[in-house]
């Protein structure tokens, strides 16, 4: 999926915090790419974090464990933690309806 | 949290806090975390981190082994199986599971079982190695399979059991076994092949394979040939030949050659090779087929040779035909002329001159006659000692004092049936040339044997045929022959003897006497060594014929009988009328068949003896005579011929009881015989 950085007012901003390739992370990432594609038409900007590479960037965050997924916009900033696979909780997370 | 935040949206924070609050404890409590990242952690401390990859790691290993195509087999330490990969259950065709707990002895061939239990002993003692072993199927077929055991053993040390890869060579054995088959197949065709095959590097340092009929051809051991270089087994004129081929062998592939090789106890065998040039393990060889044309040769060397002598018979027995007739009138007439002649006459001795030369030209067209087999025999059952003995003293006359000869003759000789006068002409002939050979003086002995051919005996003497044999042989000290001299002696006209000294008739007359009576001859000679003759005749288990008394020397006896002369040559006709007129008697003559029953019937008076020609245009002889004997059965026959081919004569033998006169006439010899027919008792025309 690509991102895009028009319609910046509307934007889904996501920041997920990963471990390597560990198999819950593994897994929240299909199920975060999976529901994004199933909404073509809204704009959305993934930025993808190791934690094992970039550990600080957790501390910036307070991100505790992972995997953790966070919403910065728009509108309030939400957080959702473990392989993301209850779809319905994440798609009012994020603020989608279904299409 | 501040004061300016309405409360309806400070109430919907709260709810989603408590949500995300929830929803991560769930998510802590359902395994779905990963790592924690705590402020005081360096590093995030990772959760199932290293479960999970010893848990990938198992199922990598698992995949590998069981996609693996090679069969992966573990036993403990009773030989029971622990593991087995789906590539070792297809191949011995088990179902995934089946094999555990099963000991290898329920899987391996029982021809193999004391050497798998050998096998697991090695690895007990910490062996590992790599083996064939033929393991069963669970369809009964056999399955070959290479395994590459290694032992097992725990963190002590001990054994607890062991670990192979199994790869199925079943295929590969099956094709190694087909080609085994194949090779045995073709080892066979080489080595049992009627044909000597060898094969040999080309540039000749060794022979490379040889095969039985090669070695039997040639006389060695297979090690030995192997061992033999081509210059022990070819002339070295022959070696330069092979090598300057060599080069033609290599552009054209095959090669035909004739050769002459050595065998081991060094006689030449001749042999037809083929050669074909290939290359085998980037060494070019040739692979060479012979024929062994020894014997071939021979016989054809043979048949060129007895063709040779049939065509010089031929063209001898054609000539000698027409000089009879032509030497009758003049050894005739001549004779008349002498008679004429007083005694003292000037004119005489030159007559006697011509008569002599007449008698010897008579002589010598007998000889080709006999070397023609063309001339009459006469054959009556005869002791060849007696023979030899009538013309004992004959032979030392002829001998000279300088050559001692002595007879060694079988008591109980058998008898053979041969025309006496003939077999004479052959020991006279042999004894002359055995003088020859021995012009200072030597040795001859003539001996007298009985000799039984059998088929094991036969072969070693070619063209005497299996029976009892008579034989007579006549053998000398003298200078003996080498091969040219041996290969050409019987050809009429060849002699060794200086111009002028021999006719070069002699043996050729021995030859064609010897094979006309049946008989064979075989010739033994080595320059310096002397010379043996050897006749061979067809032993007959008959009583020896009395021999007739000789009229000869005593006056010729003339008469007044009536003769009827048929001849169609008008000038013999006329000689024979003239002989016997000068001796009384009363002649008729016709010449033929048609003018000779005319007479016949024109002829009131008796009619005591017919004289007619064998051969004639339309009616021969026989026929004359058979049909004048229905009208004049009392009347006898006299046959006179110069030649043998024609229906009267059968293979050159007359019948035994009919009178026969052989030309050239001669005065003397015709009344002789005229006189001797009429005095006979009764007519001798067998019808």
């Amino acid at each position: 999926m690509s991102l895009r950085s028009t319609h910046a007012k509307n934007m889904l901003r996501l920041r997920l915090f990963v471990a390597g390739e560990g198999p819950n992370s593994a897994a929240a990432l299909r199920n975060l790419r999976r529901v994004l594609a199933a909404h073509p038409s809204v704009p959305a900007e993934l930025e993808i974090i190791d934690v094992l590479k970039h550990p600080v960037r957790a501390l910036d965050d307070a991100v505790l464990v992972t995997p953790t997924m966070i919403k910065l916009g728009p509108v309030c900033e939400r957080r959702i933690i473990g392989s993301l696979s209850d779809t319905e909780a994440l798609r009012a997370l994020l603020g989608l309806s279904r299409e | 949290m501040t004061l300016g935040i309405e409360p309806a949206t400070e109430l919907e924070t709260l709810r989603r806090r408590l949500a995300e609050a929830e929803q991560t404890i769930q998510a802590l409590a359902g395994g779905e975390i990963d790592a924690i990242t705590a402020p005081l952690l360096t590093t995030p401390l990772l959760l199932h981190r290293a479960q999970e990859e010893l848990r990938r790691s198992e199922k990598k290993y698992r995949q590998i082994v069981d996609t693996a195509r090679e069969g992966i087999w573990v036993i403990d330490d009773q030989a029971r199986t622990t593991f087995a990969n789906r590539a070792l259950e297809n191949m011995l065709g088990c179902e995934p599971g089946e094999m555990l707990g099963r000991s290898v002895f329920d899987f391996v061939d029982q021809d193999e079982w004391a050497r798998t239990a050998q096998g697991l002993e090695r690895r007990r003692r910490g062996v590992a190695e790599r083996q064939d072993q033929k393991h069963i199927h669970k369809d009964g077929s056999a399955v070959w399979v290479l395994m590459e055991a290694s032992p097992l053993s725990d963190d002590a040390g001990h054994y607890t059991g062991a670990l192979a890869m199994v790869t199925d060579v079943t295929e590969r054995r099956r094709a190694e076994d087909a080609l085994r088959a194949s090779e045995e197949r073709y080892r066979l065709l080489f080595d049992n092949n009627p044909l000597p095959i060898w094969l040999t590097d080309l540039d000749f340092s060794r022979f490379l394979a040889v095969n039985q009929a090669a070695l039997q051809l040639f006389g060695y051991e297979r090690a030995e040939f192997l061992a033999l270089s081509l210059s022990q087994l070819l002339s070295s004129a022959e070696l330069d030949e092979v090598r300057e081929n060599i080069a033609e062998m290599a552009v054209e592939g095959v090669h035909h050659a004739n050769r002459r090789p050595l065998k081991k106890n060094g006689e030449v065998v001749e042999v037809a090779i083929t050669s074909q040039t290939f290359v085998i393990d980037a060494r070019r060889v040739a692979l060479v087929i012979a024929r062994d044309m020894t014997e071939r040769n021979r016989l054809e060397a043979q048949l060129a040779q007895s063709r040779k002598m049939e065509a010089i018979g031929i063209l001898a027995g054609g000539v000698a035909h027409d000089f009879n007739n032509l030497l009758s009138i003049m050894v005739t007439y001549t004779a008349f002329a002498l008679d004429a002649l007083k005694q003292g006459d000037p004119l005489r001795a030159d007559i006697e001159q011509v008569a002599k030369a007449g008698d010897r030209a008579v002589s010598l067209t007998r000889q080709l006659l006999a070397f023609s087999r063309q001339q009459i025999l006469e054959p009556v059952v005869i002791d060849l000692n007696a023979t030899v003995a009538s013309i004992e003293p004959m032979l030392r006359r002829l001998l000279g004092e300088s050559i001692d000869m002595s007879l060694v003759s079988e008591p109980s000789l058998g008898r053979v049936s041969a025309d006496p006068g003939q077999i004479e002409q052959v020991i006279m002939n042999l004894v002359a040339n055995a003088r020859d050979a021995m012009p200072t003086g030597g040795e001859l002995t003539i001996e007298t044997a009985n000799v039984s051919v059998t088929s094991a005996t036969s072969s070693t003497a070619a063209g005497l045929k299996q029976g009892q044999h008579v034989m007579l042989a006549v053998g000398d000290t003298g200078s003996g022959m080498d091969a040219i001299t041996r290969e050409r002696i019987f050809e009429p006209f060849f002699t060794t003897k200086g111009l002028g000294k021999g006719t070069g008739l002699g043996l050729s007359t021995v030859l064609g006497i010897v094979q006309q009576s049946g008989g064979h001859l075989e010739l033994q000679s080595e320059l310096g060594k002397g010379t043996r003759f050897e006749v061979y005749l067809p032993r007959v288990d008959r009583a020896v014929a009395p021999i007739p008394a000789s009229a000869s020397g005593t006056a010729v006896q003339g008469g007044h009988e009536t003769i009827l002369v048929v001849e169609d040559d008008e000038q013999v006709l006329n000689l024979t009328r003239s002989i016997l007129r000068r001796n009384g008697y009363d002649v008729l003559v016709a010449s033929n068949g048609g003018e000779a029953f005319l007479i016949s019937e024109q002829h009131a008076d008796a009619i005591h003896l017919l004289l007619t020609d064998v051969v004639m245009p339309r009616m021969n002889g026989r026929q004359v005579a058979e049909r004048l004997a229905m009208t004049r059965p009392e009347m006898k026959v006299l046959f006179m011929t110069g030649y043998t081919d024609d229906a009267v004569v059968r293979q050159g033998v007359f019948d035994a009881d009919m009178a026969l006169l052989q030309k050239p006439i001669t005065p003397e010899a015709l009344a002789r015989r005229v006189r001797a027919v009429l005095d006979e008792p009764r007519a001798r025309l067998r019808s």
